[in-house]
């Protein structure tokens, strides 16, 4: 996943972040020790602070080399990796705290500025680790210096090390000051892993627009890819019939054919002409349907069983002279479907058509509409050649024709069933083939009922 | 002429053999035709012809691709010369698996339908003279 990788990438990084501002904080503290001893006195014994700071750069040694060496261990394990690098920064935040309580303690204890120091390691929290961990922080963080508040200052030897002013022993003003303190840093928790969630929505879904979009750059691309492949076929396919009329007008054209040998010769390229004709009529037809917005379409509700009529009259010249038995089927009540009446005419002309031409004189074509599934079911069957099994998923692509239908020498254009596909499909329906060689076949259409 | 060559055409568009026919009857040319390779294999038992006009996309797009691969195979038919005809030519870009040996052969000569008669003539009659010149060679070679 590669979001979750992200995510232990980004939090090592920031991770990374807080070892350097370590080390720039104990060269901080080094030099104000140093200053402070050099001459400056700001504070009268600073023993106790330059063991803190090497405190801390010891921790902060021993944090950067298991920082450094162990990306692997820490990433070793798939399971828990973001949370096993939250509890390393944690415990050092925490560490971070004690040192800060100790310093604190021997520079003025709760009195000293540097006491909001914790709101830095809170926010931090905040932003890099779970907001349950950073309530813990801010907790600690209340709990050391309250500690600090209400400790007693004089540890034996210590005492007199530890510098005060006094304040503290207000009880009324270390009140205050720790309900002051615990509020900052609740607020400062709240404030930071509020914003710091919201970020991380923001990132997540960055993260999936990206994907999205990678996901239709490619889409995008693969149409491309077919769209070409299409003109290619579709050249193809209006070339082998203008070859077969060129070369009959060549044959004719060497002068050495009978006269009724030359009318056949110019008759057959007359009929390969106009089966060009017909297939750019159907491609422009699948252009223009493809071309269509279905959002902008107008659509009336009509009553399907009008459409069949239309078909049945249409159909039974068809049918008559090839001697086929044609059966229509509608139900008593008005079937209500949404869409463009010429459209629907077509598509089911198509398939009444198609069942006539692949069914032998004496067959029967069965055109049936029924309710279904929420909405209307035409099956539009014969008792034709039917289609070999192997044909049947690529029935609706451009210009397949299958292999039984090529062999019978019947003509077509292998455009009909794709523009009935699209028809089917702009209105929200589905078209399904279902037949065996020999056996017939049947055309299921299912359109959506008019709301 | 002198001898009748046996031409055959092996294609699939009933309209192309008819019109072929014609212009090779025309010059003298016996013609056999078959629409499909097993007809085309059929035929070639039967008569050895002098050179076999192959179209490729019949039932099977690579149809012809078999067939001529299966007799450049046969040391009994691997001299024929093969001409092939056909509307998929390397120009306009079709996509055969090029990883499928048979989908290449080694035709003599590559003509994109249609085809002039002329044309046609001119390559039948180059072919015939060149096999003529060194008969059998060829099919000796590759039976090695």
């Amino acid at each position: 996943m590669p979001a979750q990788q992200m995510a232990e990438t980004a939090l090592l990084a920031r991770c990374h972040w807080l070892l350097q501002a370590r080390w720039m904080f104990v060269a901080a503290l080094a030099g104000a020790l140093a200053l402070s001893d050099g001459g400056l006195k700001l504070q009268r014994h600073t023993a106790p602070l330059w063991a803190v700071a090497a405190f801390i750069a010891i921790y902060n040694a021993g944090f950067t080399a298991f920082e450094r060496r162990p990306k692997a261990c820490l990433i070793g394990e798939r399971r828990g990796v973001v949370e096993r690098i939250a509890a390393f920064v944690f415990i050092q935040m925490a560490l971070d705290a004690l040192a800060l309580t100790v310093l604190l303690s021997f520079s003025g204890g709760i009195e000293n500025p540097v006491s909001f120091f914790y709101i830095f390691h809170v926010a931090l929290a905040g932003i890099l680790l779970s907001r349950r961990l950073c309530y813990a922080l801010a907790s600690l963080a209340t709990a050391l210096v309250a500690a600090v508040a209400v400790a007693p200052m004089d540890y034996g030897f210590l005492s007199g090390v530890m510098q005060d002013a006094g304040l503290r022993r207000h009880g009324e003003f270390v009140v205050c000051y720790l309900a002051a303190f615990a509020c900052t840093m609740y607020v400062t928790a709240y404030v930071t892993t509020s914003v710091a969630a919201d970020l991380r929505k923001r990132e997540s879904e960055l993260l999936r627009t990206a994907e999205a979009l990678r996901e239709t750059s490619e889409k995008l691309a693969a149409l491309e890819e077919r769209k070409s492949q299409f003109m290619v076929t579709a050249a193809h396919q209006l070339k082998s019939p203008l070859a077969a009329v060129v070369s009959l007008l060549q044959a004719v054209g060497t002068g050495q054919v009978s006269p009724e040998k030359e009318k056949e010769m110019l008759a057959r390229a007359a009929a390969r002409a106009n089966g060009a004709v017909r297939q750019v009529q159907e491609l422009l037809e699948l252009a223009r349907l493809r071309a269509l917005d279905p959002e902008r379409q107008t659509r009336k509700v009509l009553d399907f069983r009008e459409v069949l009529d239309g078909v049945r009259a249409t159909i039974a010249a068809q049918a008559e002279e090839k001697r086929l038995k044609i059966e229509f089927q509608t139900p008593d009540r008005a079937a209500w479907v949404e869409g463009n009446s010429d459209d629907l005419f077509d598509a089911v002309l198509n398939l009444a058509e198609n069942a006539v031409k692949y069914t032998d004189s004496g067959g029967t074509v069965k055109i049936a509409l029924r309710p279904a599934d929420g909405g209307w079911e035409l099956a539009v069957s014969d008792t034709g050649i039917g289609i070999p099994q192997a044909a049947l998923p690529n029935l609706f692509q451009e210009f397949f024709r299958a292999g039984n239908a090529i062999r019978r020498k019947i003509e077509g254009t292998g455009l009909g069933l794709s523009i009935v596909e699209q028809i089917v499909r702009m209105h929200g329906g589905r078209i399904r083939a279902d037949s065996e060689e020999n056996r017939g076949a049947t055309f299921t259409v299912w359109l959506p009922r008019a709301p | 002429m002198a001898q009748e060559k046996t031409i055959l055409i092996v294609d699939d568009d009933p309209d192309i053999v008819e019109s072929t026919r014609v212009v090779l009857e025309s010059a003298g040319y016996r013609v056999m035709s078959a629409a499909n390779g097993s007809e085309a294999t059929e035929r070639i038992e039967r008569q050895i012809p002098d050179l076999i006009l192959l179209d490729i996309m019949m039932a099977e797009p690579t149809e012809g691709f078999h067939l001529g691969y299966k007799l450049r195979e046969d040391p009994v038919y691997a001299n024929i010369p093969i001409i092939i005809v056909s509307g998929i030519s390397e120009k306009t870009g079709f996509n055969f698996s090029k990883e499928k040996k048979t989908d290449y052969i080694k035709a003599d000569e590559f003509l994109d339908k249609p085809v002039s008669p002329q044309t046609l003539l001119t390559k039948i009659a180059t072919l015939l003279e060149r096999k003529q010149a060194r008969p059998e060679s060829n099919g000796q070679a590759r039976s090695k």
